[in-house]
């Protein structure tokens, strides 16, 4: 187990080095120099090399990548600019002239705030619902639930979203225009600016965990050791939870876990027709400035995120089902 | 009653019998019918535009109220005789002939991007579970890879510093280069299942060619999951690429697409609602469409035995 | 007399699966049902204790005097697991995978004896050394895949027997299992009722199970009951067509159905059991006997006689 886990942990430090060099590469090769972004619109051949070589950019590409990742973690000194940027660095942004970690780490609050309560609001709300139309299959209530998950399914997210920015803020004013604060700063307005984001992230969410938990319920229904619980006499209530749902919500934890992990900084749509200030609105903003250091930034913090969701779930795994052994 | 059922027809081959089911799945078939209908709409949207006269590039100043900001004169978005599902404000454009080749691009990048993903999964899932090896070594653990990948924010950051690209193209490829991994998964499945099974290595002894082996043996069990997951993959693409231009990254102007009618309707949803719904809706039956189909076909080839 | 059914009758959908079936049971007594698949016989045995969620059941069931049939669902839960138990055919698959032996073992006990936690742990425990599991205490703490096939049954034993009930039903408990690891299955079903009084079910496929433990047996075809006897008797002289056949059909069993002289060789009867909506009319196993008559096709045999009965038009008329 222990083992397992060391190894699991290098690989992962391995495709977090790839996926580095990747969007390395990718930014380096192609043809948007961010020194010119940097330099400006009247910007002399001249001054353009000064800029190159204060930002690092006329070092070979392997240089650059390798200053990159000791950055990481020893910290560094960006070209020439005689800036710090301690460890763990990921870079300068020239836009907000910060270095991007303190940028991540500024704006990740919101996007997990963002991810963890819809989460927990689509994980109840799906599986709920899910076991219900289930256990209830056939029903005119199955089918109402059905219905819905597949309506919600198609709706796009922008749909819902503009709908509920029109009909709760808008129209009968039962929240203030979004303003999000910091949870240990303002609460309410923290709450306030989350609401809505959460509903239309869990919505969309909640219609896909709701077919997967009424599909593999009724499998769970359909085993013989499900018919051995109701030969022993126990109550319907306590089959469906304690063997029913036991069995069901094993895999759904799986998928919840890299669901999750993949929303950290996914939630670029909700974030961006909320105006949240999470990590995917900061991306969406990098991208239209061309500040490519935070863009690498989000990709490899995301990276972590999904890989470490991976490596979480299936050890998480080992502790749910007794039959997993870890070689 | 204890093990196994009883066959009352003749055995039917599994291809046929699935298609039997899917005839008798009435959402799916409902679902098969939109999606004929909204590809006839967006392949015969030139006919169309003829036919209502108006292309998705021409602008009616007289269909705009210029004192209102530009908004459609006109309830309801501008719908009207001459303009079926209104215009859009300030200039005046046909949301008909928008949506209609919106549509077009946006079934065609997903179409053109599920089938180069399927393809290429395939190839490569293939080559993994017969050569084994380094081979499968290397694919397996590009698959890793790819898997890990934040795939939306990279595809964003690569189409954002691309230009003088075919935007099409670059579109369909980078989704592409991120989907085929599931498919591969599949594929290399499926080998390594047969190739433990005997019947396979008695065809390999008996001088049968891997091609061969390849035909009758590997291909037609992975048809039920490359026709499902396709299915499935098609929506979820509609969807990535109406993502992408939503973000201004996908296809970009004069081209319409879905998305990136959302996008401009965005700042336009309080006065002008139908902006916004028209493309949504289009996009949303889309999905749903091909989510009915999809289900079907799983359903039909892998029936899960309703139990009394 | 621990279970009296009569007329019992069960039917999916509208499609009758077990139609008028009557037998009962005795403390200490072993019935056997035997029947291919799709005669009815696990769908009868769920029917008496009450699983079928979605069939209708019709006729009587009478355990220990209290009528089954349209009791409240809650008094048939009550009996089940405490009174009245079942084991399966698969015992990997219908225990949970999740849940150690020991916890599957002492949920129905705590539930029906209100023990508490400890003391259900404790009765799990003493189970699992009742039915000859090594070191029970250790292995009580097991998951259900750390055992084999044979161990798992006695662990489903362990668990139907936890709550000392009057009547086990046994559903084809050995089918799943390799030849040696059934003896002893069958060996330990005989030892605990023998001790304990027990009335058995045993529902079987299988002649050779239903030889080595039942003191009765009933055979099924097509949802109904075709011939009922005492164990000797019925293997001395089977009486329906049906039965001769399944007799026949026994590897090394020295017998066939006509008696042609080629006896010792496998006999398997001729064609498939038929299932339930394509039932044929007259008596059901008509399209299969070698010796149907024009009335088999057309009406239906009646059960007839005393201690041994048979339902066959053609009885009397052969021997």
């Amino acid at each position: 187990m222990i083992l397992y886990t060391l190894r699991r942990l290098g690989a992962m430090a391995l495709i977090l080095l790839a996926i580095c060099a990747i969007t390395f590469s990718v930014f380096y090769l192609l043809p948007d120099d961010p020194a010119l972004d940097a330099c400006g619109k009247t910007c002399s051949p001249e001054r353009l090399a000064d800029v190159r070589h204060a930002m690092g950019l006329d070092q070979p590409v392997v240089a650059q990548f390798a200053a990159y990742v000791t950055g990481i973690f020893t910290g560094r000194t960006l070209g020439t600019t005689g800036l710090e940027c301690a460890a763990p660095c990921l870079g300068y942004s020239w836009q907000y002239t910060t270095p991007v970690w303190d940028l991540l780490l500024d704006r990740l609050g919101a996007s997990a705030s963002l991810a963890a309560g819809a989460a927990a609001l689509w994980l109840v709300a799906g599986v709920a619902m899910g076991v219900v139309a289930a256990v209830r299959k056939g029903t005119l209530l199955d089918r109402g639930i059905v219905l819905s998950a597949l309506t919600m399914t198609s709706v796009p997210v922008y749909l819902i979203a503009a709908l509920l920015i029109y009909f709760v803020i808008l129209r009968s004013e039962l929240l203030p225009y979004p303003d999000y604060q910091p949870l240990l700063e303002d609460p309410a307005a923290w709450a306030g600016a989350l609401v809505l984001p959460w509903i239309t992230l869990a919505a969309l969410y909640a219609a896909m965990y709701i077919r997967l938990t009424r599909a593999s319920m009724i499998e769970t229904m359909a085993e013989p050791y499900i018919r051995t619980a109701r030969a022993k006499g126990l109550p319907e209530r306590t089959v469906v939870v304690k063997h029913g749902l036991r069995s069901t919500v094993t895999p759904i934890l799986t998928i919840f876990g890299i669901d999750l992990g993949g929303l950290l900084a996914g939630a670029m749509i909700t974030e961006t027709m909320f105006g949240l200030p999470g990590l995917g609105k900061l991306t969406f903003d990098a991208i239209g400035k061309s500040d490519q250091p935070v863009v690498l930034g989000v990709t490899l913090l995301a990276a972590f995120f999904i890989t470490f969701a991976n490596l979480a779930v299936d050890l998480l795994y080992g502790v749910i089902d007794p039959r997993v052994r870890y070689t | 009653m204890t093990t196994t059922p009883i066959e009352a027809a003749p055995p039917r081959s599994p291809g046929r019998l699935a298609l039997a089911r899917l005839r008798a799945d009435r959402p799916a078939m409902a679902g098969l019918v939109i999606v004929a209908v909204l590809v006839a709409l967006s392949a015969l949207a030139p006919l169309i535009t003829w036919w209502t006269g108006w292309a998705p590039e021409t602008f009616d100043k007289s269909a705009i109220d210029p004192d209102l900001g530009g908004l459609p004169r006109g309830a309801w978005g501008g719908v009207s005789a001459e303009h079926l599902l209104g215009v859009e404000p300030v200039t005046g454009r046909d949301l008909l002939a928008r949506v209609l080749y919106g549509g077009q691009v946006s079934l065609l990048v997903a179409l053109a991007a599920t089938a180069i993903t399927m393809v290429t999964g395939l190839a490569l899932g293939l080559l993994a579970g017969y050569l084994g090896g380094w081979v499968d070594t290397v694919i397996s653990r590009l698959i890793d890879l790819l898997m890990s990948f934040p795939s939306l924010i990279f595809m964003i950051a690569v189409l954002s510093v691309v230009r003088d690209v075919n935007r099409l193209v670059l579109l369909v490829t980078v989704m592409a280069v991120f989907g085929w991994t599931v498919i591969a998964r599949i594929a290399r499945g499926q080998v390594l299942t047969l190739k433990h099974r005997e019947y396979v290595e008695a065809a390999r002894v008996g001088g049968a060619m891997t091609g061969h082996v390849l035909r009758k043996e590997v291909l037609p069990g992975l048809t039920a999951p490359i026709l499902v997951y396709a299915t499935q993959s098609i929506p979820a693409y509609i969807g990535a690429e109406a993502a992408l231009s939503f973000l201004g990254v996908g296809v970009r102007p004069p081209t319409p697409s879905w998305g990136q009618m959302i996008n401009n309707a965005r700042g336009w949803f309080m006065t002008d609602p139908m902006y916004l719904a028209v493309p949504c809706f289009f996009l949303g039956l889309t999905v749903l469409a091909f989510t009915l189909l999809g289900d079907g076909l799983r359903d039909a080839f892998d029936p899960k035995e309703e139990a009394s | 007399m621990i279970l009296q059914v009569s007329d019992l009758s069960v039917s999916f959908g509208g499609v009758q699966v077990v139609d008028g079936l009557s037998f009962s049971v005795e403390r200490g007594r072993t019935l056997g049902i035997v029947g291919e698949s799709g005669s009815g016989k696990s769908v009868s045995s769920l029917a008496v204790m009450g699983l079928h969620r979605t069939a209708s059941v019709s006729g009587s069931v009478l355990f220990d005097g209290e009528e089954l049939v349209g009791a409240p669902a809650e008094r048939l839960r009550r009996l089940r697991g405490n009174r009245m138990a079942m084991i399966f055919q698969d015992p990997l698959s219908s225990l949970h995978p999740f849940y150690t032996v020991g916890e599957q073992i002492a949920e129905a006990y705590r539930l029906h004896r209100r023990t508490s936690r400890r003391e259900a742990r404790a009765r799990a425990v003493e189970m699992l050394a009742e039915v000859g599991i090594p070191s029970p205490r250790e292995r009580a703490g097991e998951h259900p895949h750390r055992f084999s096939g044979g161990m798992r049954q006695r662990v489903m034993i362990a668990m139907a027997l936890a709550c000392e009930p009057d009547l086990l039903i046994a559903d084809e408990p050995t089918t799943a299992l390799d030849v040696t690891v059934q003896a002893q299955i069958l060996e330990l079903i005989k030892r605990i009722q023998a001790e304990r009084g027990l009335a058995v079910i045993m529902i079987t496929h299988d002649l050779g199970v239903v030889a080595r433990v039942a003191d009765d047996v009933l055979v099924m075809y097509g949802g109904r009951s075709v011939e009922e006897s005492p164990v000797r008797p019925l293997f001395k002289l089977p009486r329906h067509p049906y039965t001769r056949g399944l007799l026949a059909s026994i590897p090394g069993s020295g017998r066939d159905a006509e008696g042609d002289g080629d006896g010792g060789r496998l006999r398997a009867i001729p064609g498939q059991p038929p299932s339930p909506p394509a039932f044929p009319p007259g008596c059901r196993f008509h399209p299969r006997c070698p010796l149907a008559t024009d009335v088999c096709t057309s009406e239906r045999p009646l059960l007839l006689g005393e201690e041994r009965r048979v339902a066959c038009h053609l009885e009397g008329a052969t021997r």
